[in-house]
C-alpha cells in the first residue's frame, strides 16, 4: 500500500508518504508527486508513516532527491522511523545524498 | 556398665517406645527416668518434646527388679510425677523418679563393675543401619585383672581395646585423643589433653565416618564422549590399638578404610538423563564405580566417522625445470649452453589421471545421532589452453605439443600448455619480429633492431645484438650486444590486473555479507530482488558503501578495454558478465545471491589463474654481455662476465668472468670472480642491506655499495667479502 499527501506552505511543499516505498511506487513518484512538487522551492520528504522499502524504493528516494536537486530544489527528508533508519544506515544513504537532506 | 539411651518425643511414652525399639530390649528389662516431661508451650503453641533416659538393667538387677512396676504404668506414672507432686525446686534437677530407678541411676559404677558387657553410648541419631557399635569401656581397676598395673604411679594403658586407668591420691593420668578423631569422656567429647580418673568412661567414636563420593558425569561438544569424574567414598573407622600404662597416653589408633563403591545404577541413570542410548560400555561403569582412586573414566564412547580421502590425480610428466651442470662434450670441451631442460609433453599424451575421492562412512553418537564424515571432493581438472579434458573429467589430454603448465587451486587442477615455436636461423627482417605465446627457441642469434617477445622462456643460440628481448620466465643465450633485455617482469596487462582481481573478489565478498545483513533488518523488503534481480540494490550500493569496488570494478574494465585484442574468451566472457552484473540496472544484474557467489568464485578463479605459485623459474643464463640493459626478476648467471653493462636482477648476480664496467645491482646478493678495470672504468657494485658481495679480485676504482654504505677501492683487493655488520658498518673482509 503506498499513499501520500502534499502539504502546501509558502514556498515549501510537504510530502507525506504512507505505507511502503517499493517497487510498485516508483509510478506515483515519478508520474505524479515529482511534477506536482517541482513548483516548490524547498521539498520536505516526510517518511513519518513509511514502515518498509525495498531495494527500488531506496534507489527511487535516490533518484527523486537527486533530480529535484539538479533542478536547483531544496529537498530535506525527515520523520524517518528507526527500523528504516537501519536500512539506510547499512546502504550508507546519508553518504550517497549528504549528510544535509537529513538535517 | 550400663547401656542406656536418651530420647526425645512429643509424648514421655513415645519417647519410651523410641528408646525401646532402638536399644532392641522389653519395658521389663529398662529403668526408666523422665527428664524432660514434655508438654504444650504457651497458648498452646510450640510443644516442648519429652525427654526420657531409659536404661538396660544387667540380667541380675533386671532379675531383682521383678516385679517391677509394669513399664507403661511407670511411664505414665513418671510423667504424671511433676504434675501431681510439688515442682521441682531447680529446674535444671531431674524430676522425681521411681525410688529404685534412682537407685539405679546412682551406682553405674557398680553396676559397671558387675556387667561385663560394657555399655553402649548410643546417640539419637545413630542410624540403626549403621554397624554396631563396639564397645568401649574404661575398667575400675579392681575389676581390670591386672593388679600389676597397680603401682604408685598415675597411669593410663589400653589392654585388649579397653583403657586401664590408674590414679593416685596426688595425680591423674593424662589422654590426648588422636588428631582427627572423636573421643569421649562420660559421654562429652574431648576436645584435648585432658586428666582422667579410674571412674571416667572413656569412649571412642567408633561408628563409621562416611565420606559422601564425589562424581559427575558429562558430555563432550560432539556427544561422542561421556566422562565420569569420580572421587569414591570411604568411611573410616577407628579401634583403639593396645598400649603400655603411661602417665600420659596420646590415644593410638588404627584407621581403617573401606571403599564406598558408586552404585552403577545411579551413573546409567544419569546417562539415561543425559539423553546417552548409544555406545554406553558396562564394564567400563564397574570398573569406575569400583575404582578406589580417584580419576576419570570414558563411560560411553560413540562411534566415530570413519574419514573418506579426496580425489588424487597422478602426473605423468616432469614437471621440474631441471638445471644441469655445464655438460662435457665428447672432445673434452665444455658445453655452457645445454644446462637447461624443460619439462616437454608431446601432442595427444595424457597429462593427468584422477583418482576418484574415497566416501567416508557415518558414525554414531551418544545420542544415537548420526554422524557425517567430512565431505570428499574429486579433483577438478581445468583445461587451459592446448589441453582437453575428457567428458567423464577423469583425465586430461595434450591437444599440442609443448611445456606443460599446471596450476593447483585446492582441489582444481587448472593445466595448460604452452606452446613452442622454434625460429631455424636468426630473427632478422626475413623472419620479423617474433611476439609468441609460448616457448621460442631460436636456432641463430637476434639481428640489431628486431624485437622477440615470448610469454614463456627464450632460448637464443648466437648472439643477441641490440634488439630488445622480453620473456616472461627465462632466456637462455650466448652474447648479448647492446641488447635490451626483460626477463621475467611478466605481461604489464596481467601485473596490472592481478590486484584489481583480487579486490574485487574480497570486495564482492564484503558485499553478499552487507546484503545477508539488510535481508536481516525489519524495514526491508525483499521481494523486489526476486522479481527484478540485484541491480537495483548494487546500484545503490555501489553509489555508496561500496564506491571503491566501483571504482576498482570501472578501473578493471578500462584496462580490459585497452587490452582487448589480446584477451581469450575467457575473459571476454567475464567482463561481459561483470558489465552485466553490476552495471546493467535495466535487465536487473545478477540474479540474486548465488549468482553473485558465482562471480565472485570465477573472479578468484582467473585470479588464480594468472598469478598461481609460479611453476616455472625466473633466470637468465648467458655467455657475455656487452653494453646491455639487462632486468631479470630472478637470478643471472654469466658466464664470462660482462661489459659496461646494466644489470639490475631480483636474485643473486653469478659471474665466471670479469664486470668490466657498467653498474650491477642483484637483489638477493652476489658472487663474481673479478670486478674493475686497470685503466679505472668506474664500475659498481650494489646489493640491498641484507645482501653480500663476494668477489675473489676486485680492481682499484671499484665501488661497492651495500644498502646506503658505499666504499671505493683505492687498490686492488683479493678476497672480498662485503656486507653490512648488526650496527649497520660495512663490512669488507
Amino acid at each position: 500500500m503506498f499513499a501520500y499527501k502534499i502539504q502546501e506552505n509558502g514556498q515549501e511543499a510537504i510530502v507525506m508518504f504512507e505505507g511502503d516505498i517499493d517497487i510498485d511506487s516508483s509510478e506515483v513518484v515519478e508520474e505524479d508527486i515529482l511534477p506536482a512538487v517541482s513548483a516548490y522551492s524547498s521539498i520536505r520528504l516526510n517518511f513519518g508513516e513509511v514502515y518498509f522499502v525495498d531495494s527500488s524504493g531506496i534507489g527511487l528516494i535516490i533518484r527523486m532527491v537527486d533530480e529535484l536537486r539538479e533542478a536547483e530544489r531544496n529537498v530535506r527528508i525527515e520523520a524517518v522511523r528507526p527500523e528504516v533508519m537501519e536500512v539506510f544506515e547499512l546502504l550508507q544513504i546519508h553518504e550517497i545524498l549528504g549528510e544535509e537532506v537529513f538535517g | 556398665m550400663e547401656r542406656s539411651i536418651i530420647t526425645r518425643a512429643k509424648s514421655a511414652e513415645m519417647a519410651v517406645e523410641e528408646a525401646l525399639k532402638l536399644l532392641a530390649v522389653s519395658r521389663e528389662t529398662v529403668q526408666i527416668e523422665i527428664l524432660e516431661p514434655g508438654g504444650r508451650g504457651m497458648l498452646g503453641l510450640g510443644g516442648k518434646l519429652a525427654v526420657v533416659k531409659v536404661v538396660v538393667l544387667p540380667p541380675a538387677s533386671a532379675a531383682a527388679q521383678t516385679p517391677s512396676p509394669s513399664s507403661t504404668g511407670a511411664a505414665s506414672e513418671a510423667a504424671e510425677a511433676p504434675r501431681s507432686g510439688e515442682p521441682p525446686a531447680d529446674p535444671g534437677a531431674p524430676p522425681a523418679a521411681s525410688p529404685g530407678f534412682l537407685e539405679q541411676a546412682a551406682r553405674p559404677a557398680e553396676t559397671a563393675g558387675l556387667g561385663r558387657d560394657g555399655s553402649a553410648e548410643r546417640r539419637e541419631s545413630a542410624s540403626p543401619a549403621a554397624s554396631a557399635p563396639v564397645s568401649v569401656a574404661t575398667e575400675l581397676a579392681s575389676a581390670s585383672g591386672t593388679p600389676e598395673t597397680a603401682a604408685q604411679e598415675a597411669s593410663i594403658g589400653i589392654v585388649g581395646g579397653r583403657f586401664v586407668i590408674e590414679a593416685t591420691g596426688g595425680s591423674h593420668p593424662l589422654l590426648t585423643p588422636p588428631a582427627g578423631v572423636l573421643m569421649y569422656k562420660n559421654g562429652t567429647p574431648i576436645e584435648d589433653k585432658v586428666s582422667v580418673a579410674p571412674e571416667d568412661r572413656i569412649t571412642l567414636e567408633t561408628r563409621p565416618e562416611p565420606e559422601e563420593p564425589v562424581w559427575t558425569l558429562e558430555l563432550d561438544d560432539k556427544a561422542m564422549q561421556a566422562k565420569l569424574q569420580f572421587r569414591p567414598a570411604f568411611a573410616r573407622t577407628f579401634t583403639l590399638l593396645d598400649s603400655e600404662p603411661r602417665p600420659h597416653l596420646v590415644v593410638p589408633v588404627e584407621e581403617t578404610r573401606t571403599p564406598l563403591p558408586l552404585p552403577a545404577e545411579a551413573v546409567r541413570e544419569r546417562l539415561l538423563e543425559l539423553g546417552v542410548v548409544y555406545g554406553v560400555r558396562g564394564d567400563r561403569i564397574a570398573a569406575a564405580c569400583a575404582s578406589e582412586t580417584p580419576g576419570m573414566f570414558v563411560v560411553a564412547e560413540g562411534t566415530p566417522a570413519v574419514e573418506g580421502a579426496d580425489g588424487k590425480f597422478e602426473l605423468t610428466f616432469e614437471t621440474e625445470t631441471k638445471r644441469l651442470g655445464p655438460q662435457s662434450r665428447e672432445d673434452g670441451t665444455i658445453d655452457y649452453r645445454e644446462i637447461i631442460e624443460f619439462p616437454n609433453v608431446t601432442e595427444g599424451q595424457v597429462l593427468v589421471r584422477t583418482l576418484p575421492p574415497r566416501p567416508g562412512r557415518p558414525g554414531r553418537d551418544l545420542l544415537d545421532r548420526p554422524v557425517e564424515p567430512r565431505a570428499v571432493n574429486a579433483v577438478q581438472l581445468m583445461a587451459g589452453k592446448g589441453v582437453s579434458v575428457t567428458e567423464d573429467g577423469r583425465r586430461a589430454v595434450a591437444l599440442v605439443s609443448g611445456m606443460p603448465q599446471l596450476k593447483k587451486q585446492g582441489i582444481r587442477i587448472h593445466l595448460s600448455i604452452l606452446p613452442k615455436l622454434v625460429q631455424r636461423g636468426d630473427v632478422d627482417l626475413k623472419s620479423g619480429n617474433i611476439r609468441f605465446r609460448g616457448d621460442v627457441e631460436v636456432s641463430g642469434g637476434i639481428q640489431n633492431g628486431m624485437e622477440v617477445e615470448a610469454f614463456g622462456s627464450l632460448t637464443v643460440k648466437g648472439t643477441i645484438g641490440s634488439a630488445a628481448v622480453d620473456a616472461s620466465y627465462s632466456l637462455t643465450a650466448g652474447n648479448l650486444i647492446g641488447a635490451k633485455v626483460n626477463v621475467g617482469k611478466g605481461n604489464a596487462f596481467l601485473q596490472e590486473i592481478e590486484p584489481l582481481l583480487l579486490e574485487i573478489a574480497s570486495q564482492t565478498q564484503l558485499l553478499q555479507s552487507a546484503i545477508g545483513q539488510l535481508g536481516q533488518t525489519a524495514a526491508f523488503k525483499l521481494n523486489d530482488l526476486q522479481q527484478a534481480g540485484l541491480g537495483a540494490l548494487l546500484s545503490v550500493l555501489l553509489r555508496g558503501k561500496f564506491k571503491s569496488l566501483n571504482q576498482t570494478l570501472t578501473q578493471f574494465m578500462q584496462q580490459m578495454d585497452k587490452n582487448e585484442t589480446q584477451l581469450e574468451d575467457e575473459w571476454k566472457a567475464y567482463v561481459a558478465e561483470l558489465k552485466h552484473g553490476f552495471f546493467d540496472a535495466r535487465s536487473g544484474g545478477f540474479r540474486g545471491p548465488s549468482e553473485l557467489d558465482a562471480f565472485r568464485r570465477r573472479t578468484l578463479d582467473l585470479y588464480g589463474s594468472i598469478c598461481g605459485p609460479q611453476d616455472r623459474p625466473i633466470f637468465i643464463d648467458l655467455q657475455y654481455a656487452h653494453n646491455s640493459h639487462i632486468y631479470c626478476g630472478g637470478g643471472v648467471r654469466s658466464a664470462r662476465g660482462a661489459y659496461n653493462t646494466m644489470l639490475f636482477c631480483q636474485g643473486i648476480l653469478e659471474s665466471g668472468g670479469t664486470l668490466r664496467g657498467g653498474v650491477y645491482f642483484a637483489g638477493r646478493g652476489m658472487s663474481i670472480r673479478e670486478v674493475g678495470a686497470p685503466g679505472g672504468v668506474a664500475t659498481k657494485l650494489q646489493v640491498p642491506d641484507t645482501a653480500f658481495v663476494k668477489a675473489v679480485r676486485v680492481l682499484e676504482g671499484t665501488v661497492v655499495q651495500v644498502g646506503s654504505r658505499s666504499f671505493q677501492f683505492v687498490e686492488e683487493a683479493q678476497n672480498v667479502n662485503a656486507r653490512l655488520s648488526p650496527s649497520g658498518e660495512l663490512l669488507l673482509f
